[in-house]
């Protein structure tokens, strides 16, 4: 077969759009922030952006599969409903292994798997190749027109946009009234 | 707490690497707001945090309105984010050091969003490195930290305080996400064991390098050991029950039992057929009640309130639901 079931079309689209944006705007960020610690040797910043990687991963893919959708500030939502428990002990795995390294050999080895990590995530948005960075000039507006791109998915899974309010295009009273800014 | 010649040091030396002054730096700021009144260095890069990829965050106060979007320019050769802020936003950290109560002003999500900007950039500010100024300006900056480093202790025990009773509310049915509420909770107190060494720099993943360099040097084990919180049932039982341990260490006193107030979410929608109520939000998930009333905030915004202890199923569901936002009224014992 080269065509397989959606069950839930608004989550498709919620998990594709609001994980994307999360991708471009924050596990990025989380990305660039664990390289630059582990060239720095800072393990203890290294582990925090590994921590916050993996919440946000995991948050996403839980909206994908049955959870609610991703608010990081909200501590009682489960950000991992609906995900398999190995896949939850994978992710906070790498951040106790990263937490507990001991020199730069371990922290090295710790990069490659979670660099990995965050590439299987990426594919699983539909990135063959790593997506543009927004915090690199070359890759702002190319970023930028990505996130234009998946708009019209975010509008239409009736979830709340994703995207920071400024960069959004110019709203018409139907954008507007399409969805609120949650971020 | 590093001084402001080690501040003015680690600036001064990033620029070199890239055959930049301060000067360079502060050329960047452009007069359409008019002139300058205090002009601060505020980022990572200043309290010798950054990384060769790290830009420069300048917080430019002027009298005039103006954008609240940074502006970025990458002219040096390197990013520099410009924040210009009206000189009018000083009165409001004025009144914000003056009383600062948590109750009934925070009980919101917005209201706790907008605080949590306000502190982030404010603490920024109070530790940052003045560039340039009128006397005046100076001055005040120079009298800001004392006041902001008791506001960080305050902040950051009240927000433990708020993670820790999540964290209690889902102990016992979900312990793997308590963890993690535990682990949050505890971060949250060493940025109070930070502020109390003088350390109050806003930002989360800079935990650990505050601590290694300050009195407070000791915790950075029990930052390992929260980091390295569990996922299995079991054993996030006792790193939970750990936690609260180190918690009432050092957080004494700590109320045991604090009121807390649940607010709705924004977005939130209530409708009713045949008397039944369906609260929820996006349309995705919610909560159906047939009580009468269900879902109406009382005179004081709140759906909810009272001693934590006292929180019933019914209040326990409408946050597992995403439905409600959970704040600490105050900090006494209920």
């Amino acid at each position: 077969m080269s065509i397989q079931a959606v069950d839930d079309a608004r989550r498709w689209m919620g998990f594709h759009s609001i994980g994307t944006v999360h991708l471009l705007i924050d596990i990025q960020a989380d990305i660039e922030d664990f390289v630059g610690a582990v060239r720095d040797g800072r393990s203890g910043v290294a582990a925090h952006a590994v921590r916050s990687l993996v919440l946000r991963c995991l948050g996403v893919r839980s909206l994908g599969a049955g959870g609610g959708v991703p608010d990081f500030d909200d501590p009682l939502t489960d950000p991992f409903h609906g995900l398999p428990d190995e896949v939850v002990e994978e992710g906070f795995g790498l951040v106790a292994r990263c937490a507990r390294v001991t020199g730069q050999e371990d922290l090295d080895e710790v990069m490659a798997d979670v660099l990995a990590y965050a590439r299987a995530f990426e594919r699983e948005l539909g990135f063959d190749e790593p997506p543009p960075s927004i915090r690199r000039p070359e890759g702002l507006y190319p970023a930028l027109r990505l996130a234009r791109e998946i708009l019209p998915l975010n509008e239409a899974s009736g979830y709340p946009l994703a995207l920071p309010s400024d960069w959004l295009p110019q709203k018409n009273d139907k954008t507007a009234a399409a969805g609120k800014e949650q971020r | 707490m590093i001084d402001e010649a080690t501040s003015r040091r680690y600036v001064e030396s990033f620029l070199a690497r890239r055959d930049r002054s301060l000067t360079d730096l502060t050329d960047q700021i452009a007069d359409s707001f008019g002139a300058a009144l205090l002009t601060v260095a505020a980022g990572s890069v200043q309290q010798g945090f950054g990384n060769d990829e790290s830009d420069v965050d300048l917080l430019v106060f002027v009298d005039a309105p103006v954008t609240n979007i940074p502006i970025s320019s990458h002219e040096l050769g390197l990013p520099v984010d410009i924040n210009y802020l009206p000189v009018d936003w000083t009165g409001s950290v004025d009144s914000m050091l003056a009383s600062p109560a948590y109750d009934g002003a925070l009980a919101t999500f917005s209201d706790w969003k907008d605080s949590m900007r306000r502190f982030k950039r404010l603490a920024r500010l109070a530790c940052g490195l003045p560039l340039e100024g009128t006397e005046h300006w100076q001055a005040w900056l120079a009298e800001l930290r004392k006041p902001v480093t008791d506001y960080s202790v305050f902040w950051w025990s009240r927000e433990s305080l708020r993670l820790r009773t999540a964290a209690r509310l889902i102990r016992e049915t979900n312990p793997r996400l308590a963890a993690q509420r535990y682990c949050d909770a505890g971060l949250s107190a060493l940025e109070v064991v930070a502020a109390q060494a003088g350390e109050i720099y806003f930002g989360a993943k800079w935990i650990q390098p505050k601590l290694a360099r300050s009195a407070a040097a000791r915790y950075q084990d029990t930052y390992q050991f929260l980091l390295s919180a569990p996922t299995r049932a079991e054993e996030a039982r006792a790193y939970n029950g750990a936690v609260e341990d180190l918690l009432a260490e050092l957080l004494n006193p700590l109320p045991d039992d604090p009121v807390v107030q649940l607010t709705l979410m924004p977005d939130v929608k209530r409708l009713e057929v045949r008397g039944r109520t369906l609260l929820h939000r996006w349309g995705a998930q919610g909560v159906e009640s047939r009580t009468p009333g269900f879902g109406v905030p009382g005179a004081d915004g709140t759906v909810w309130r009272g001693p934590a202890s006292s929180l019933d199923e019914d209040a326990k569901l409408l946050g597992r639901q995403g439905l409600v936002w959970l704040s600490v009224a105050d900090g006494g014992q209920a």
